[in-house]
């Protein structure tokens, strides 16, 4: 139950959380952007101030961390979800070639403290400072010691405050201290990879498990294909072969699970990788891998079949919820006042 | 008349494939049309269109399929992937069909 | 060079808006709260979902309608308030005209039939105004920036008297596209109040600037100081500001730095205000930014509540409310404030007159599409502002990009028959922009934007300069070109051709204003000082050089400034006959803190300029070389006449020739001069080592 509660604080207030999950390092050196284009598998279109929501990927093109790289004036930092911070520091000295970059690992140093919510917006002007709120989205400040951040992988206004161990307590009891007034919660993990599943966010620690490619992955938008990276001779050839499969996301009518098999008119047409029951919708969600002929939206046909149980499911157009945040204006609303404006209904038909 | 699967899949892989067609010309998406994944999403991330786009996204969708999407621009589930394009385009036939 | 003098007054106001066709009239409408936001009449805007303007009505003369709105409507306006501003300075005494009387003229208009500088120009012949024409055009700041070039001009000794201000029409093309980025109010523009908007508005303004000790010589009162300005560049987004203000905040540390002044000096700002969530968000920060804690005890008003938001007039005409409210001792309302905007100021004046308040000096605000913000500082009495010696001005590398490709042969090699051939091809051969800027997204970028982003990212280069760090807030760009982007240009009138005025393409509307280039290239250089661009017809590129050496000589904010200038064909499909090179060239050019920043040293030394007005070159060479009658033979001439290059970029391709004339040797000292068009004669010399007498 408390499931529930920690996903309605997310979609409907604020949620505090604790990134332990991400990995927190530094790269600096004078070619420093050079050695970072030759990693990751996008084109680094961006300037200071600025995340790239991007990816790390095997030599075979598979995911290997979720990552947003971040210009930070002179020198970049990662924030990287999937491996541990050894193995991410590892595999970016296993790629890069001698000494072009120095890479500081601060994941034990730091703490990323987590806003999500349609008003983590409100709370974070009064925690951080006014400036906090007009922060794009993908961008990134200096306050004082701190950094902070604004992405998110719920679909709400998300934002991070990386801040050293030492301050990271009292950081959290000052965000108590305002939330209270926001009917602030702290939330799971498992809350938070709830929404992102509603909200057709890439999950590295689930579907990232898959030994398949962005393209499989639908996250082609991550790569460029003019330039070399880590995994880019793999991903050339399954793009020249063609992908067999696609993700495609599921709204099921009963219990779905991970390695359950998905059937179209009695053929196994695919395999669900990510599954959960969804507490906005009051339904069950999966994405699954299926075929190319069969992976499109709007097929209502689909069963998924478990070890010992068989439910019908339709595909559907994701993302499947009308997020409050995309309704909820910094310069108009206000949690103090939210009962007196009416929003789109949050759950898509 | 219901469609079959082959057909319904047939139908939205026509429309994907104008609605790609639309992003590279209109929209300027520096990409080939299979690079577009169907879900990805138009703005912020994904394929990183902004404010501006979003009012070019409305109009070339007039043009192009007759289609109106409603007037808050960038609020709308209809605009948020390339998918959701391409549903507004497949609804607004459907709604045309006789009988 | 003279030092300069910097005490600067304003002896004159002329003012043409929605409350009136004079000062007078205005002052009256906003002393007893009148608004000037109304329906719109002059054209129908049956469809759209906003019906309200701020016309010049009440014009004796008929309402023309089409491309004769821009080009009757925008001189009438101009030239009105010019005879108020120049009548009330001229007093009893004869008439202020003649060659050292300039014109700086700010305006947004865009149109791919007539050039923007001829407004310019037609006003200043009417007026026999003969000094240099200077048009400024970075949409919104235009005339606020215009003024601050003004200010510049007189501390310079470029002119006597100087006519600052700027012109601009509200046509339905304007308002489509305004609409279109739906930052229109529905109702009328509520300064950080509700609904959020904007309301279009139109007119002229002018203040008539001269030295103070000009003005006492001539026995006329002044109205007030122009104490200082500041501008800069966001480096942010074509429409959207800075959320942070960070470019306000440099605009307004510059304005204060320029007037030796203190943020708690300021008893008044009056803001861009413009009613859009964006702005007055972010404007407000830059202003807390800049000021700190003082921010929340000065009285800050918006005026485009009563004569909406005038684009390139706007800057003079909110500057000559705030001079007419000092006057009264008092300072302007923002108008139609009901219920304060979350994050509002604590005080935005909200009245519907003018609230009585003493104030010494005030901060005029205003920014615009590209990123350009620009201050302007204003004081009641006389301030002693520091004396400040002219710092030397060097050039550290030069980037061209024309038919020739990339480098010094781009425009072919200098002054020879090939280079000058008219059947040769003049197109800037297919790159891409990553190939120079690696960071660079491609996107949305129209040629001139390209060329312009190349050609400075290629002077950085040779100068091997990287822009990083704090250097980003103290590298600004100025660029000088004949319009806006012509395929941008006819890609929004196609637009309208093709799928009405209601649905006219906004990107392409965003990229129709002359500063669009400017704007794009400080962005994916992160050029974040001082930014600007400038049109004075044929020569632009060294109107631009020398401002910019000016900006890089007195101020000390900026320690790099690119300055060039861009030209982009029309298409082919309009079948037109190409008669220019299409290119950029650009300069990197340093004062001694900037030049540090060169791995590869100075190439030349920039020991003098003159500007004079159109037919003028001699003045302006004799104020180049220090007064000297003869120009030696040793010393050649660099005639942008003779350069290839197109209208903008042209001056700064000869410059770009002389500066590697000096580096390679074949000459001590150069001259570059301009002498075509009719809005101004310039002339540059260069010199190999840093000398001032030769």
């Amino acid at each position: 139950m408390s499931l529930a509660e920690d996903v309605a604080a997310i979609r409907g207030s604020v949620a505090l959380s604790r990134l332990d999950h991400v990995s927190y390092v530094r790269v600096r050196g004078a070619s420093a952007y050079d050695a970072l284009d030759a990693l990751f598998p996008g084109a680094l279109r961006m300037r200071d101030g600025q995340m790239l929501h991007t990816m790390l990927l095997t030599e075979d093109a598979y995911p290997f961390a979720d990552a947003y790289l971040c210009w930070d004036d002179e020198e970049f930092f990662l924030l990287a979800e999937g491996p541990s911070s050894g193995e991410l520091v590892a595999y970016l000295r296993d790629h890069v070639r001698g000494d072009s970059i120095d890479v500081e690992d601060r994941t034990g140093s730091h703490a990323i403290v987590a806003l999500d919510g349609p008003y983590a917006w409100e709370m974070l002007g009064l925690v951080v400072d006014p400036e906090a709120i007009g922060l794009p989205y993908l961008t990134f400040y200096h306050h004082r010691d701190w950094i902070c951040y604004r992405a998110g992988k719920t679909g709400e206004y998300g934002y991070g405050i990386i801040v050293a161990r030492t301050e990271v307590d009292s950081l959290e009891r000052r965000i108590a201290d305002v939330g209270s007034v926001f009917d602030l919660r702290r939330v799971s993990l498992d809350a938070l990879d709830q929404c992102a599943l509603e909200n057709w966010f890439f999950n590295i620690r689930r579907e990232g498990h898959q030994p398949v490619t962005p393209i499989e992955l639908q996250l082609q938008w991550r790569v460029s294909y003019q330039k070399a990276f880590v995994g880019s001779d793999a991903l050339a050839r399954r793009r020249r072969e063609g992908a067999r499969q696609r993700l495609t996301s599921l709204l099921a009518t009963g219990d779905v699970a991970v390695n359950d098999v998905v059937s179209l008119d009695g053929k196994p047409v695919g395999r669900v990788v990510n599954a959960g029951f969804s507490h906005t919708r009051s339904e069950w969600m999966a994405v699954a891998l299926i075929d190319v002929a069969w992976a499109y939206p709007g097929i209502g046909a689909f069963t998924i079949v478990g070890r010992d149980r068989t439910t019908t499911a339709r595909s559907v157009t994701p993302p499947v919820l009308n997020n409050r945040s995309l309704s909820v204006s910094p310069q108009l609303h206000s949690y103090a006042t939210r009962h007196e404006y009416t929003m789109p209904e949050l759950v898509r038909r | 008349m219901v469609a079959t699967l082959t057909e319904q899949v047939a139908e939205r892989e026509e429309v994907l494939g104008k609605v790609r067609q639309m992003l590279i010309s209109v929209l300027d998406v520096q990409r080939a049309p299979d690079e577009i994944d169907p879900d990805a999403p138009l703005f912020g991330t994904g394929l990183g269109l902004d404010s501006i786009d979003a009012v070019e996204v409305v109009v070339s969708m007039e043009e192009l399929f007759g289609v109106r999407l409603s007037d808050d621009a960038m609020v709308r589930a209809e605009m948020r992937t390339v998918n959701a394009l391409v549903d507004v385009v497949i609804t607004s036939r459907r709604s045309r069909e006789p009988g | 060079m003279p030092q300069p003098q910097r005490d600067i007054v304003i002896t004159g106001l002329g003012a043409v808006c929605a409350l009136g066709n004079d000062c007078e009239e205005l002052w009256a409408a906003i002393e007893c709260g009148r608004g000037g936001i109304t329906p719109i009449r002059r054209f129908d805007t049956t469809g759209f979902t906003v019906h309200t303007g701020a016309t010049v009505e009440d014009w004796s003369h008929p309402q023309p309608a089409g491309r004769e709105l821009t080009e009757t409507l925008c001189r009438r306006f101009a030239e009105g308030a010019a005879r108020e501003a120049l009548r009330r300075a001229a007093g009893d005494g004869v008439p202020l005209e003649g060659d050292r009387v300039a014109l700086v003229l700010g305006t947004g208009i865009a149109d791919l039939e007539q050039t923007v500088h001829a407004i310019a120009e037609d006003t200043a012949d009417a007026l026999a105004l003969n000094g240099p024409r200077i048009t400024v055009s970075t949409a919104c700041s235009s005339s606020t920036s215009a003024i601050g070039f003004a200010r510049d001009l007189l501390t310079m000794d470029a002119a006597d008297v100087v006519v600052a201000g700027g012109a601009d029409v509200l046509t339905p093309e304007v308002f489509a596209g305004f609409h279109a980025l739906g930052v229109l109010s529905p109702t009328k523009c509520a300064p950080f109040s509700t609904p959020t908007g904007t309301t279009l508005g139109e007119g002229a303004g002018f203040l008539i600037l001269e030295r103070r000790d000009h003005a006492l010589a001539r026995g006329v009162t002044v109205i007030a100081t122009l104490a200082g300005y500041g501008i800069s560049g966001d480096g942010w987004h074509e429409t959207s500001p800075d959320p942070k203000g960070a470019g306000v905040e440099r605009a307004i540390r510059g304005a204060l730095d320029d007037a030796a002044l203190g943020a708690d000096a300021i008893g008044y700002v009056n803001v861009h205000g413009s009613g859009t969530e964006a702005n007055d968000h972010s404007e407000w920060l830059g202003l807390k930014r800049a000021l700190g804690a003082h921010a929340d005890s000065v009285p800050l008003s918006s005026t485009k509540g009563a004569i909406g938001h005038a684009q390139g007039a706007a800057g003079v005409l909110e500057a000559i409310v705030t001079l007419l409210a000092m006057q009264q001792d008092t300072v302007p309302p923002t108008l139609n404030f009901l219920e304060p905007r979350l994050q509002a100021p604590p005080d935005p004046v909200p009245a519907t007159t003018p609230r009585r308040t003493i104030w010494s000096h005030a901060l005029a605000l205003n920014s615009a599409f590209g990123g350009s913000n620009a201050a302007l500082v204003f004081s009641r009495d006389a301030c002693a502002p520091a004396a400040r010696a002219m710092q030397p001005v060097a050039v550290l590398g030069a980037g061209l990009v024309g038919p020739g490709g990339f480098g010094a042969d781009a425009f072919g090699c200098w002054g020879s028959d090939a280079a000058l051939d008219p059947a040769r091809d003049r197109h800037v051969p297919e790159f891409a922009i990553e190939c120079l800027v690696p960071n660079a997204d491609p996107r949305g970028l129209d040629p001139a934007s390209r060329f312009l982003t190349a050609a400075a990212a290629l002077a950085l280069r040779e100068a091997g300069v990287a822009v990083r760090g704090m250097l980003r807030d103290r590298t600004g760009l100025l660029v000088g070109q004949l319009r806006g982007s012509a395929s941008s240009i006819v890609a929004f009138q196609r637009s309208i051709e093709e799928r009405g005025l209601m649905h006219l393409s906004p990107s392409a509307f965003a990229r129709i204003v002359l500063n669009a280039p400017a704007g794009f290239c400080s962005k994916l250089l992160s050029l974040r000082g001082p930014l600007s661009a400038v049109t004075t017809g044929a020569g632009s590129g060294l109107a631009a050089v020398i401002l910019a050496a000016g900006l890089l000589g007195m101020r000390r904010e900026v320690d790099l400034m690119i300055a060039g200038g861009c030209d982009e064909h029309e298409p082919v499909a309009l079948g037109r006959p190409v008669v220019d090179d299409e290119g950029a060239a650009c300069l990197l050019l340093g004062n001694e803190r900037g030049a540090r920043f060169s791995a590869n040293g100075v190439q030349a030394w920039i020991s003098g300029w003159g500007i004079a007005g159109p037919g003028q070159l001699e003045c302006a060479v004799a104020r180049a070389t220090g007064g000297k009658q003869s120009i030696p033979d040793s010393m050649p001439i660099f005639r942008t006449e003779r350069s290839s290059g197109g209208r903008g970029c042209g001056a700064v391709v000869a410059t770009a020739a002389a500066v590697r004339a000096i580096r390679e040797g074949t000459a001590r000292r150069a001259l570059v001069t301009s002498d075509s068009g009719h809005s101004m004669s310039a002339a540059l010399v260069l010199t190999r080592s840093e000398e001032s007498e030769w």
